[in-house]
Formats: C-alpha cells, structure tokens, sequence
C-alpha cells in the first residue's frame, strides 16, 4: 500500500475507533450516575467524599477526550511520516 | 507365623465383631423405620358444658398453658376433636392432670379409626379427671384415680413418609422447582432471575414428603413470611425478592404544556443489590429520576413537560428500574400506567371558549377616549409549564376590544404577546410583554396616536467611534394616568436607526439597550425627527469620581445559565466613602423587556437579591447601578441562557459542582486560593512546553498563556475578575498583549 492509501486507511481505522470508544464509554454512564447519587455527590459530607464525587464528574471527560485524542494520534501519525 | 490357637483366637473375635453389628442394626432398625412425629398443641375443635368452677374454666384446659387448669364442682366435660393428619398411622395424646408432668397414652385403634376424618376426645372433671375418646361409646384413655384438676393437652401424630416432597416457586404464573427434604420444607433460593417481581402477588407452593397437598403462601410485600404446617412453624423465610414497587404517584389527567410530577416507591433488595437507579420512560423519551430515601425503601420523582396534543391523549408511561451488583446492572420495569392529556385552548374568546383571561381595549393617546382598532399581527406563545404552544392570530375588521380566553378556564398560564394593532388615522403601533394569566380577566389598554398629532422620531445609534449599531432596543415610554406606558419599540436594523411615532406634546422616556453598552436613558419631549445617540459616551456617568470607595459584586457568577431555571440575581455594594442615594439594578432580557428590578437605599451599601426564572428568554442583562448625590454609575452584565439538558456526564457538569464546592469551602480553597492554583497551572504548563518541546519564540508562549487564560476565564468561569472591571477582564488583557506580540513578530 503505498502512503496515500495508508493514510486513508488508517483514517478509517481512526473513525471506526472513534465509533467503537463512543460506544463503548456508555456502558460507564449508569455506573457514574448510580456512584453519584450513592456519594450523595449534591451535597457531600466531606472534602475527600467533594474529591471523589470530582473525580467521578471527571471519568466520561477524560475518558472521551482519550478516545478522540487516541483516534486523532492514529490519523496524525500516518500523516506525519 | 500364626498358631492354630491364634488363627482360632482371631477367626472368633472376627465372628464376635460381625455379632455385635448385627445385633447393634437390629437395635436400631426400629428407630430407623419409625416414623416422623408431628405435634399439634391446639385441637381444631373445642367445646364445653357449663359445669366448671369460678376462676377454673373449662378455657384453661386448652389454653396453651401447662400451668393452668380447669377444675368443675360437678362433671365438667370439655369435648375436642381433632383433624386426622393424612397418612399419619396413629396418634398419642399427650395429657397433664393434677400437678404430675405431661405424659402420653396411645389413642387406642377403635378411637383412631371410628371417624376417618378425626379423633374425637373428651376431657372431664369430677371426683377425678381424665381423658376418653370415642368409638361409638366413650372410651377411658387415662383416669387421673383422684383429684379433679385438668391442665392441658395436645396431640402426637406418628407420620411415615412415603413420597417425596415437592415444592415449586410460582412467579406471574411460572412455576419453578425447589428442592425440598423432610416434612420440614427447606426452601433453597430459587434462580436470582426468578426474583423479579413489580406489582404482581407471587405464590411459593409446596408439598410435604407425605404428599399432602399444595400449600400457597402469598408473597406481594416485602415482608418476612411464616410457612405453616398444620398450625406448626416450620420456618420463616425471608423472601428473597428483588424489588417490589410499593406504588406509583401521578395524576392521571392532565392538560399539555403542564409540568407534571411523577413518583415511585420502590423496595428493593439492599443487601443484594448496592444501587439502584430508576429513568421514567414516557412518550419514548428517558427522564432520569431523582432519588431520596435510604435503605432499602426508595423514592424516585421527576416532573417532565407534557407534550403538546391536537386531541385527548393516551399516554403510557413507566419506570424503568436499575439495580446493580458485582456482575453488572439489572433492569425491570414498573407496572404500566396511562395518563390521559387533555389538549388546552387559548383563542378569541367564543360562547363556547368564554372565560376570558386577557382583554384589549384601545384608546387615544392624547384625548384618551377609546377607539376601534384592527389587529393586525397577535403572535402568541402559551404554557402552563415549560413546552409552549403559538397562537397566530390576525383581525383587519376594527373592534373596540379583543378578548382571549383559555381553556381550562381554572389554570394560570405564562405567556409572550407580540401585538402590532392600528386604526384608521392611526399609524401602526408593536406591543411586546409577557403575561401571568388567570381567570382574573386581566384588562390591556392599548394606545394609537392619531396621524395628525404624532411625529416620526428616528433615533440613530452610534457608538464612540461614529459607526452605526445594529441591533439595539428600544423603547419609548410616557406615563398616562399614572402608569407607564410603552408607546414605542423595536430594535435598530442594519443602519442603526429606527423610528418611532411619538407625540412632541409629551414628554417621552426612551431606553436604550445593547450589550456591552451601559442601559442609556433620555427622558425629554422628542419634538425633531431624528435624533443621534451614542452609546458608550462618558455623558452618561462620570463613572471615576463615584466608584471611590465602591466596591461590589453580582451573583450568579456564571457566563451562562440553564433556562426553565430560577436563579437569585444578587447584587451587593458596599460604600466606604460616599454616602449612596440609592443603588439597585434591572434585569432585561434580549428584546429590551424588563424582567425584574430591585432597589434600595441604605447609604453604606447592602445586599439585594431576586429569585427570577430564566424561563425560555435567550439573554439577560442586568443594568446594577448606584446614585450618589443624584448621578447615577451603572454597568452591565449579561448572561447567555442555554438549554443544557442532557449535560449531566459532560465537562460543565464537573465545573458545576466544582465551583458549588468551592463556594462551601472545599480544602479551604478561595477565589483568591483558586486563582494562585490556576496561575501554577497556567506556569507549569507554559514552562513545560518550553523546556521540554523547546518552544523559545516569545508569539508562541504569551499565545499559549493566553489561549489557558481564555479557557479558564470564559470556558469555565473560575479566574476572578477584577472588581469594576469589564467581564473576562484577564483574557481581554492576555488578548491585548498576545496581538501586541504578534504585531511585533511580523512587523518588526
């Protein structure tokens, strides 16, 4: 295959990665949602329970910008060879 | 090498050890064949004569009590029969009389088999006191030989087992088997996915090993249950349920447009299951509840919109359920509920729509007497909650009045109007408002001014620099009567002007709004044709001289806010050094229209505050000002009012409780504490991009200092401003530097 076809394919790869992490990270929302209200995450007790409840807020963010940062990395590597 | 004497030693003692066994398994063959007892305090019957002693009635022979007796000064009898046990082979009566311990005697066969359903027994105080049974006659089964005191007795059933007992859980009519062992039912768990159960009545049937028939305990709470046999405990069983739904909470008709509140009240398994969640599914669409309560009894509600209807509707809604545990979530739904909508009505009012909820009347301007006017464009927006429904409504035929009616005529409904009306000789004049309608007809007086008495006033907008602004409201008002009308209105177009049809005769307010400008006020009779204001100049204030001493602060502190949501616009100042007049603010929304305002006049300052609904308006804008010795120094903030359902797993929700925990002092951090972490943050990312990627050129670092200042300033709100100064002051400062570097790198 030569350049051109590797970075269109490995553009699809990046798409179908993107599809597959957005999929994929939905099956932790419930798990979030049911972590937040047993945390009580509306009014926590304490500082560590406000620090726990922030990171639970952080997991779909971070876990979505890995998955779009993973499938831009896929893209920009190919292309910057 | 064994002896023959050993060898024969050995042969006997072998022979002696097989003896001893044999005789020991015959010992207990008995007691292996024998059968299973089962025991019965109570007859199932009872009866007496009414020979018996004061305080020795014949109720104590059979009161449970071992204790106490029955005594009669005559012959007092107490007959009892009891309920022959299937496959039971025979029975003991267990007996006390006189003060010796309980002992038994055998129910003699005659008695047992006279009656194939019971055993019939009788009780008697005399001289002496005893038991018989009866098999045509009476039958002596014990005589006491002396003394007449009759304590208690209870039955003894010999039982054999002959078949195998069964037993079957049955859930919504499917059956599933248990295992059973004994005449004592030992219920083993059925599968966990048998436990699912929401509002229906599950039986557990079972059979003993003797083959008697099915027993059916109800289970529809979630309660302890006792599993009987013949009046014996046998156990108590904790059913081993999921979740049961105790009810569901909702009105079942309402109107479209209306918010509605949905309940439910579930108990589920606690120790099974560590959480729980519950989403209300109607109309298709998934409405997350909200959960209180604790333990194993919970409570989810929501209020949704209703949608909007053209006829009388059946909805079907539920609550999807989701319990979770160690290997994952579980969902099952609640029972079906409908709930009927009935469709509102919001027109001109007809004899059959007729409770009128808005009257128009018109009148002149100037000789105040009413007139007949076309309604030339009524556009309408209604709601008795959130989802809205337009009326569109137009009349060319002069009318001395309009009225709308709404339909149910007992509920209040929230309303934009936008009414463009004239009349012959009257040039067209636009009304803007919202509304709170009730059946408490509220009554509008319009006003038109003739053509012969008015003047086309247009107002150029400019700003500082002479160039035109577009999109500026306006609005010109006259106080007639004693209340403030609004005569004019409208918005500056491409060219900055709009014209307004005034009276030169009176004296007219106009207000002048656009965002970031200061509000600009002009009260004076408008007796040219044109007139130039600009915005932004320093006419209006003199803003140096009485900010000294002045520090203030408005709340919320958010760029943005929810809409459908009520806020508490706070704005507080504080004087050390003039004494305030007067100090207050205005909240407008994006077409000019005021929302609410608030004021006070305690001369160091204070605080007011306004709990105001962002509803469906797309801006707000507060004018805060204050007065000292008569001039006033205002400044403007504005809010963006966005619809963010849906946002609850996003990055705003972070920020959201980010910032709530800040506010309550989370690890004792500030603003000034939040904005020493975010200037480390902003100086560590910049050093490291430095040192470690070598990024020397100056365009490029101070690019992206200023692109982190921007995100943490306007993206997510948490660098403070700067008292007085414009908001996102620090990003328009790091904006300003980064284009003066920029300039430097290409120009020089």
């Amino acid at each position: 295959m030569n350049s051109k076809g590797a970075v269109g394919f490995m553009i699809l790869m990046a798409i179908v990665y993107f599809i597959a992490g957005m999929i994929i990270y939905q099956f932790v929302k419930p798990d979030i949602a049911t972590a937040r209200i047993d945390m009580n995450c509306t009014a926590p007790a304490s500082w560590g329970d406000m620090t726990i409840c922030l990171i639970f807020d952080g997991i779909i963010p971070y876990m979505v910008i890995g998955i779009l940062a993973s499938a831009g990395s896929i893209v920009t590597s190919e292309v910057i060879k | 090498m064994k002896t023959k004497r050993q060898y024969n030693q050995l042969r006997q003692t072998k022979w002696l050890m097989v003896m001893i066994m044999l005789i020991g398994f015959l010992a207990i063959l008995p007691l292996v064949s024998a059968g299973t007892y089962i025991y019965q305090e109570n007859a199932n019957s009872t009866g007496c004569n009414a020979d018996w002693a004061g305080g020795y009635e014949c109720v104590k022979t059979y009161d449970e009590s071992w204790t106490t007796f029955g005594a009669s000064a005559g012959t007092g009898y107490v007959y009892e029969n009891y309920t022959k046990i299937p496959t039971a082979t025979y029975a003991i009566l267990q007996m006390k009389i006189n003060a010796s311990a309980a002992f038994n005697r055998t129910i003699p066969n005659t008695c047992y088999n006279y009656d194939a359903t019971k055993i019939i027994i009788r009780g008697y105080s005399a001289t002496n006191c005893g038991y018989e049974c009866y098999n045509g006659g009476w039958v002596t089964i014990q005589d006491s030989g002396g003394g007449n005191n009759l304590y208690e007795d209870a039955m003894i059933w010999n039982m054999t087992a002959n078949s195998t007992a069964s037993c079957n859980f049955t859930y919504n009519g499917v059956n599933n088997a248990l295992s059973c062992s004994t005449y004592n039912i030992t219920i083993t768990a059925p599968p966990s996915s048998s436990y699912g159960i929401l509002g229906a009545t599950n039986y557990l049937n079972y059979t003993d090993n003797f083959g008697i028939t099915n027993y059916s305990v109800a289970f529809t709470q979630a309660i302890p249950r006792t599993l009987l046999f013949y009046n014996q405990t046998i156990l108590t069983w904790n059913w081993g349920y999921i979740l049961f739904e105790n009810s569901q909470t909702f009105n079942a008709i309402v109107y479209e447009t209306s918010n509605e509140n949905f309940n439910l009240n579930i108990t589920y398994n606690s120790s099974a299951y560590t959480g729980i969640t519950a989403n209300l599914i109607y109309n298709g669409t998934s409405y997350a509840g909200t959960s209180s309560g604790t333990g194993s009894t919970r409570n989810f509600s929501r209020t949704i919109p209703i949608p909007s209807i053209s006829i009388q509707t059946n909805k079907s809604f539920y609550w999807n359920i989701g319990l979770t545990n160690a290997t994952g979530t579980f969902y099952y739904n609640s029972t079906f509920k409908n709930q009927t909508i009935n469709p509102i009505s919001f027109e001109l009012c007809t004899p059959a729509l007729n409770k009128t909820y808005i009257n128009f009347t018109f009148k002149d301007e100037s000789t105040g007497n009413y007139l007949n006017a076309s309604m030339d464009l009524a556009t309408w927006t209604y709601s008795m909650g959130t989802a809205t429904k337009s009326l569109i409504i137009s009349n060319s035929s002069e009318n001395s009045y309009y009225a709308f009616c709404f339909s149910p005529s007992d509920k209040t409904i929230t309303s934009t109007l936008t009414f463009q009306y004239a009349s012959t000789g009257y040039p067209q004049r636009k009304y803007i408002n919202y509304f709170t309608l009730t059946n408490g007809t509220t009554n509008k007086t319009l006003y038109l001014l003739s053509s012969t008495d008015g003047l086309y006033v247009t107002f150029q907008l400019i700003n500082a620099a002479d160039q035109s602004l577009a999109g500026v409201n306006v609005n010109a008002t006259r106080e007639i009567l004693g209340t403030t009308e609004v005569l004019g209105l409208g918005t500056t177009g491409a060219d900055g002007g709009i014209t307004l049809w005034l009276n030169p005769d009176y004296v007219h307010t106009a207000s002048f709004f656009l965002f970031p400008y200061p509000l600009y006020q002009v009260t004076q009779a408008f007796t040219q044709a044109s007139y130039t204001i600009t915005l932004g100049s320093a006419g209006t204030a003199n803003v140096s001289d009485y900010t000294k001493g002045i520090s203030y602060s408005v709340k919320p502190t958010d760029s943005w806010l929810n809409n459908g949501t009520a806020y508490s616009f706070n704005f507080t100042i504080s004087s050390t050094y003039w004494g305030l007049d007067s100090y207050g603010f205005n909240i407008t929304n994006e077409n000019g229209i005021l929302i609410a305002s608030n004021s006070d006049t305690a001369s160091g300052g204070g605080t007011i505050n306004s709990l105001i609904n962002t509803e469906g308006n797309q801006t707000f804008y507060m004018t805060y000002y204050w007065i000292v010795n008569g001039t006033i120094t205002q400044a403007t903030r504005s809010w963006q009012i966005l619809d963010l359902s849906g946002s609850s797993f996003s990055i705003n929700n972070f920020l959201t409780d980010f910032k709530a925990y800040i506010a309550t002092g989370f690890f004792g951090l500030d603003n000034f504490g939040l904005g020493i972490i975010i200037f480390v943050i902003i100086l560590v990312v910049t050093g490291t991009l430095k040192l470690k990627h070598g990024i020397t050129d100056e365009a490029t670092l101070i690019g992206v200092i200023f692109s982190l200042v921007a995100l943490f300033d306007v993206g997510f709100s948490l660098i403070p401003n700067p008292i007085g100064a414009v908001p996102h002051f620090p990003t328009i400062v790091m904006a300003l530097v980064f284009m003066g570097f920029l300039y430097k790198e290409v120009f020089t």
